[in-house]
């Protein structure tokens, strides 16, 4: 038991957080960029194109930041924190193209 | 995480993420490389089916007749139909008398066969925001337009294929997801494997076959890795843009959803191709001459081809429209070049317009990843970088029970034992699968009811006694020796290979010399040809198994200096 629960603290841990930390940031990443793309005149899925095609090096980059970083405020922080902070912008360009029909 | 730089880090995410999800990869890997002969596999396994590739056939003439006798799929009426009918609205539509509202038809160069389908719509619908189709999916002879007998497994393009994107673990898209992380972490495992070889360019020619087991898989593991690295880091790579909007990142139909339905409005505006149906009935034009003005349009662009794939949408209705994409067989990029027609009048709609950057990267990564291509050569390449694939992670697996089996055999430790077992099911297990049911869909008669469901069993069944083998005869890895297992079941491989080319010829006539010289047909002599080299394949490594295990232990191990440890 002791050894599941150290096993668990010492790596499971950084790797699940890394990998939810890493996606968390993609996903905002990519909803930013879609809805940026598309208020500034991109068509719709050429901007899900370009945001998906950049999805994938910045999850990795992201992950392997975070698992290296052995979890540093500043790595977390910027990951979840990033997450929040794109993923409500995102909405936010979405509420104002939506709400005035551009 | 207590590790005392990052390399060391990085050798422990390469060593447990892939071995972990290695098993998954392992079958992505294998699977994939057989799918790229997937309708050839169907040939082989639908001896019916055995005739010359067909382009696509007169819709007027033909097909529009099989579509009419198209019947929606019995159980995903049971499943839906309660979902979407109101009964207040009025009684339920008996199945066969769902009206047709789409349909499709899809063919490829390797394509002797012709997929077709349809949505039917669903009347006294619940909420008109849902999908409200119960569709059909079914194959036909394009000469005659009769069905092919759904009981008939398609073994290479309904099994072997979702199973190397799916795991064919359909519940909720889950096999999907699986096979999304361990790609991802195939990504993680070449980044970090490189990052822990120094020496890459070194390893690319290094191969130590007369050392050690350890040592010599080690070199070998590497050297695969390294030979195709380009190759799997971009089917890992493409395996994840595939799947991404629509899976592992569906940002559109969640949180940017407002956003997506306003772009279809626009879209729809802008495309002149209606979103609904009008409500007014109305005759459908000549599909044939719609073909026959999308093939000159594309001859005019320089781009003279087939038809690949043809939909009509709103079928009956004033709205109805037809979209048809050009077969990609010359091309990389997953291009259709469609031309969509007003499905009444029959006058062009409107030219899909040239895509830019990022979608035409899209276009090209999908493209090389499905290779709708027609180049023979590039497809065996295909094969060979998914065997190298298989190769890397089977050799991974190797190298860990290898580096530790002593160590857990002093300690009393079950950890190699287990691991090897896993590696024994996922390496020769998953062959014994494959070998027995093309084997069993050989010796079951044609006519058989439900044939493709125990075709499927005897898959699962066969890999499940692997398994069950590989634990049984594990026992002397806990005494730092190998599991026999391996080699018999490398025995059991070139027996059902064998046996299936031996069962092939019997119940159809179809030896290889005939398939070869004196009425060719290639995609069952490929197959064959396939199955009696992986047999002989099997046999030398029974042998050279064999002869590792008269080797002792300790002679058989060392300790590798100067290499990061794998802990």
């Amino acid at each position: 038991m002791t050894n599941l629960l150290s096993f668990t603290r010492l790596y499971l841990t950084p790797v699940l957080g890394s990998f939810a930390g890493g996606y968390l940031f993609t996903w905002g990443f990519a909803s930013l960029t879609i809805a940026s793309l598309y208020a500034t005149g991109s068509e719709f899925h050429a901007a899900e194109q370009t945001a998906f095609l950049l999805a994938v090096p910045v999850f990795l980059v992201m992950f392997f930041w975070l698992f290296i970083s052995r979890r540093s405020l500043l790595s977390y922080s910027t990951a979840y924190g990033g997450a929040t902070v794109m993923t409500a912008l995102a909405l936010w360009v979405q509420s104002f193209l939506t709400t005035t029909g551009v | 995480m207590e590790f005392a730089n990052t390399r060391q880090a990085m050798a422990w995410l390469h060593t447990w993420l892939g071995l972990i999800l290695g098993f998954v990869l392992m079958v992505c890997f294998f699977f994939g490389a057989l799918s790229v002969f997937d309708r050839e596999i169907d040939r082989w396994a639908i001896p019916d089916t055995r005739f010359e590739p067909q382009p696509m056939p007169s819709f007027d003439h033909l097909l529009m007749d099989v579509y009419e006798r198209m019947e929606p799929d019995a159980t995903e009426y049971q499943q839906m139909m309660p979902l979407y009918h109101d009964p207040a609205a009025g009684p339920m539509t008996p199945r066969a008398e769902l009206p047709l509202d789409e349909f499709w038809a899809y063919t490829t160069h390797r394509d002797p066969v012709l997929s077709i389908g349809g949505g039917f719509r669903v009347p006294h619908e619940k909420n008109p925001e849902d999908h409200n189709h119960i569709h059909a999916q079914t194959t036909i002879d394009p000469r005659s337009g009769e069905f092919i007998p759904d009981d008939q497994l398609k073994i290479g393009s309904d099994w072997f294929y979702p199973l190397h994107y799916s795991l064919n673990l359909n519940w909720n898209f889950i096999g999907i997801y699986i096979v999304g992380i361990a790609a991802f972490f195939m990504l993680v495992a070449l980044i970090s494997g490189i990052w822990i070889h120094r020496k890459i360019f070194r390893e690319f020619f290094t191969f130590r076959r007369q050392k050690s087991t350890q040592r010599s898989t080690l070199d070998l593991h590497n050297m695969t890795g390294v030979v195709a690295l380009p190759f799997h880091f971009f089917f890992a790579l493409t395996g994840i843009i595939i799947f991404i909007s629509f899976y592992f990142m569906p940002v559109s139909q969640t949180l940017l959803t407002p956003l997506h339905d306003l772009h279809e409005e626009t879209e729809a505006l802008e495309t002149g191709l209606p979103h609904e149906r009008s409500g007014v009935a109305a005759p459908m034009a000549s599909i044939d001459a719609m073909v026959a003005e999308a093939k000159r349009r594309w001859a005019e662009r320089d781009m003279a081809g087939e038809v690949g794939f043809l939909m009509v949408h709103h079928v009956g209705d004033e709205n109805a429209y037809v979209s048809i994409y050009r077969a990609g067989s010359d091309r990389v990029a997953l291009v259709g070049e469609g031309i969509h027609f007003n499905g009444v009048t029959g006058a062009v709609i409107r030219e899909d317009a040239p895509h830019g950057f990022a979608e035409a990267a899209t276009e090209f990564l999908t493209g090389l990843h499905l290779q709708h291509f027609e180049h023979w050569f590039l497809r065996w390449l295909y094969v060979l970088g998914g065997l190298l694939g298989c190769a890397c992670i089977a050799t991974g697996f190797i190298f860990f029970v290898e580096k530790r089996r002593i160590q857990h055999a002093k300690a009393g430790s079950q950890g190699s034992r287990i691991v090897d077992a896993f590696a024994v099911t996922t390496v020769t297990g998953m062959v014994i699968a494959a070998a027995a049911m093309l084997l069993a869909n050989r010796l079951l008669p044609a006519d058989m009811a439900g044939k493709g469901d125990w075709e499927k069993w005897i898959f699962c069944g066969a890999w499940a006694l692997s398994f069950l083998h590989a634990v049984v005869r594990g026992a002397p890895v806990l005494n730092a020796r190998k599991n026999p297992a391996w080699q018999e079941q490398c025995l059991a491989i070139a027996l059902f290979a064998v046996l299936a080319v031996i069962a092939n010829w019997v119940t159809t006539g179809d030896h290889l010399v005939q398939t070869l010289i004196t009425a060719p047909y290639l995609a069952v002599a490929g197959v064959d040809l396939s199955l009696l080299a992986t047999a002989v394949v099997a046999l030398l490594a029974a042998r050279r198994l064999q002869r590792a295990a008269q080797v002792s232990p300790a002679s058989n191990s060392e300790t590798l200096k100067g290499e990061v440890a794998y802990d």
